[in-house]
């Protein structure tokens, strides 16, 4: 796992699962939930496997994660928001396309 | 001229060449998906640098220190006109020059140039093995992404595997910081084969301070108390849910590693899907596995008006993409009738280029593609999106299936929201070895826009809107 060795920002507090979690302002959520210890973001359509975050710089999609009920959002290239309410992802992302 | 000149990328190569256009007089559009300038290496430079407190300078080491003067060097250019959290999700070449399709937060828009410089860099390249896609494995730059970009640090359980100066660099990092590692597996061999001996005496002549430096690692690896195996194999990593185990054969045995965190490299290779996209021509590099743009002697692609600077167009690295950034900055001015700033420099830049290609060319024969993550078992994903097996990839292959494109027809591999970054590199190398045919004549994917997620509402608001 990981854990926070220097601080990027004031607290930001938001909303996993119904959890409230702390992350830190400039934090994307890929690294405000893994602070947290969240490794599973998504249940893959395909075989029903828990997957998450591989590769950080927006190529994998395996971070996906579902924002404001807005539907699939990578969160590593998304910020993480004071109240913000992000759910684990699970179903089909169309490619190139958020539901 | 008022046109602008688009650069696409705040890495090393874009800030070098909008640098370079805009001494030469040229308006410049920068333009980079990310909230900050840096790229992949000088990520968060300006938050880490700008902080005398932070103690991740001092831990990233000095190479990384680099960074911050070559975005101030670009942030001291008036004519650069700074467009960040905007990503390029379409690029179409026609008689009329170029055009684009941005997507910055909810808003989606088109622009269009005469001339545009991708600077758009390397990704990570996919090593697939047993296990690769439980939750707690992730790429080695991927964890180093997280180490600048929100401090985050992997536990001391952590297992590094793989091989490549990243390997290295992430490891010497993590040590600056405190963190021992549990163990590094690297998939290289420790000696260097004589057959490669001739490319290090050759890359010691031209750039031996590197080699000092990657020595220097190794030394400093080795004499700390981390495990450091040599030309490690079978790795496999498992779990209930997320990563647990980490397994792997050594010295004829096999070994198992308790871990939450397993780290995997295997190199980096070029961002391809804009030049794809654009129609590029590309070619196949057999010996580090991977397509990239042919572009000519100062990064001009086949595409009229498209210039390509950075590992996008073949790895060299940052130092050299500051130097194809400069040398295709000075081209492109003269070729907009501008005189091009530092002229004089230029012989003295393509001959430092010429020095890190030599280097380069030592590197890549010592850490090629590793076997152990190209021999891929049947029953191991290669397609995480789809789930689509080594094993149904190779199927179809002998049941006649002709190249990638058609594969992605059959399996949805490729088709999914990564759309082939993460599988289209070992789907070319799996149906070649299959067929019995090299990589380039089997082919790749073809890249059909939007090549970033983009949704039905956002095109739908996009008529007519410029810029
Ligand atoms: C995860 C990772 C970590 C790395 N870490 C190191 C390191 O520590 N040391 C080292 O020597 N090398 C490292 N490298 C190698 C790296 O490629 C460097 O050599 C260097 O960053 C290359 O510079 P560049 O200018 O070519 O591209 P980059 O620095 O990669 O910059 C490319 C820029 O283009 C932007 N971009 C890409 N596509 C789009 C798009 N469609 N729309 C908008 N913007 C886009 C990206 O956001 C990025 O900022 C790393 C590579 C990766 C993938
Ligand atoms: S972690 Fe790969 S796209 Fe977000």
């Amino acid at each position: 796992m990981f854990k926070r060795l220097v601080d990027i920002g004031t607290p930001v507090t938001f909303d996993f699962e119904g959890r409230p979690l702390t992350a830190q302002a400039g934090d994307s959520l890929a690294s405000a939930l893994l602070a947290n210890g969240v490794l599973d973001f998504r249940q893959a359509p395909e075989d029903g496997t828990v997957r998450g975050p591989h590769c950080m710089i927006g190529n994998c999609f395996e971070c996906l994660v579902e924002v404001e009920g807005l539907g699939t959002r990578q969160a590593c290239r998304e910020r993480v928001r004071d109240g913000l309410k992000v759910r684990r992802h699970s179903g089909r992302p169309v490619p190139g396309e958020q539901p | 001229m008022t046109e602008p000149v688009i650069v696409i990328g705040a890495g090393p190569g874009g800030l070098a060449a909008a640098t370079t256009l805009a001494r030469a007089g040229a308006p410049v559009r920068l333009l980079d998906e990310q909230p900050a300038a840096g790229g992949q290496l000088y990520r968060a430079s300006e938050r880490i640098g700008g902080d005398a407190t932070s103690p991740l300078k001092g831990w990233l080491g000095p190479d990384y220190g680099a960074g911050l003067p070559l975005i101030r060097a670009a942030q001291a250019e008036a004519n650069i006109d700074w467009r960040f959290d905007t990503a390029v999700w379409d690029i179409r070449c026609d008689d009329d020059g170029i055009a684009l399709g941005l997507l910055s937060g909810e808003s989606v828009f088109q622009d269009r140039a005469a001339h545009v410089v991708l600077a758009t860099g390397a990704q990570e390249r996919p090593a697939p093995f047993p296990g690769w896609t439980l939750p707690g494995v992730l790429g080695i730059g991927a964890a180093q992404t997280l180490f600048k970009d929100a401090g985050l640090a992997p536990e001391p359980d952590v297992v590094l595997a793989g091989s490549g100066p990243l390997l290295y660099l992430f490891a010497i990092q993590l040590l600056n910081a405190g963190i021992t590692p549990q163990a590094i597996l690297e998939t290289a061999p420790k000696n260097i084969a004589p057959s490669i001996l001739p490319a290090l005496f050759r890359a010691a002549l031209r750039h031996g301070s590197s080699l000092v430096k990657g020595l220097a690692w190794r030394r400093r690896i080795d004499g700390s108390s981390v495990p450091h195996l040599y030309g490690i194999t079978d790795l496999k990593a498992a779990g209930d849910g997320r990563v647990e185990t980490v397994s792997f054969r050594h010295g004829g045995r096999e070994h198992t590693l308790k871990t939450s965190l397993l780290l995997v490299h295997d190199g980096v290779m070029p961002n391809t899907h804009l030049t794809v996209a654009a129609r590029c021509d590309h070619q196949w590099n057999d010996q580090q596995q991977y397509w990239h743009p042919t572009v000519d002697a100062v990064g001009r692609t086949s595409q009229a008006g498209l210039w390509l600077v950075g590992d996008g167009a073949g790895i060299l690295g940052a130092e050299a993409a500051v130097l194809q950034g400069r040398t295709a900055g000075r081209a492109l001015a003269a070729d907009l009738g501008l005189t091009p700033p530092d002229a004089g420099t230029d012989a003295a830049d393509r001959k430092a280029l010429d020095d890190l290609r030599v280097l380069r060319a030592f590197l890549d024969r010592q850490y090629p593609p590793s076997p152990v993550f190209g021999a891929i078992a049947d029953d191991t994903i290669v397609c995480r999106c789809e789930a689509v097996t080594a094993g149904e990839i190779r199927g179809l292959a002998r049941r006649g299936c002709m190249g990638p494109n058609q594969a992605r027809a059959f399996t949805r591999a490729g088709m999914g929201p990564c759309m082939g970054r993460q599988c289209g590199n070992s789907v070319g190398r799996l149906m070649a070895e299959e067929l019995g045919q090299p990589v380039d004549q089997v082919g790749h994917y073809s890249a059909r826009p939007p090549i970033k997620p983009v949704t039905l509402a956002q095109l739908a608001s996009l008529a007519g809107k410029e810029r």
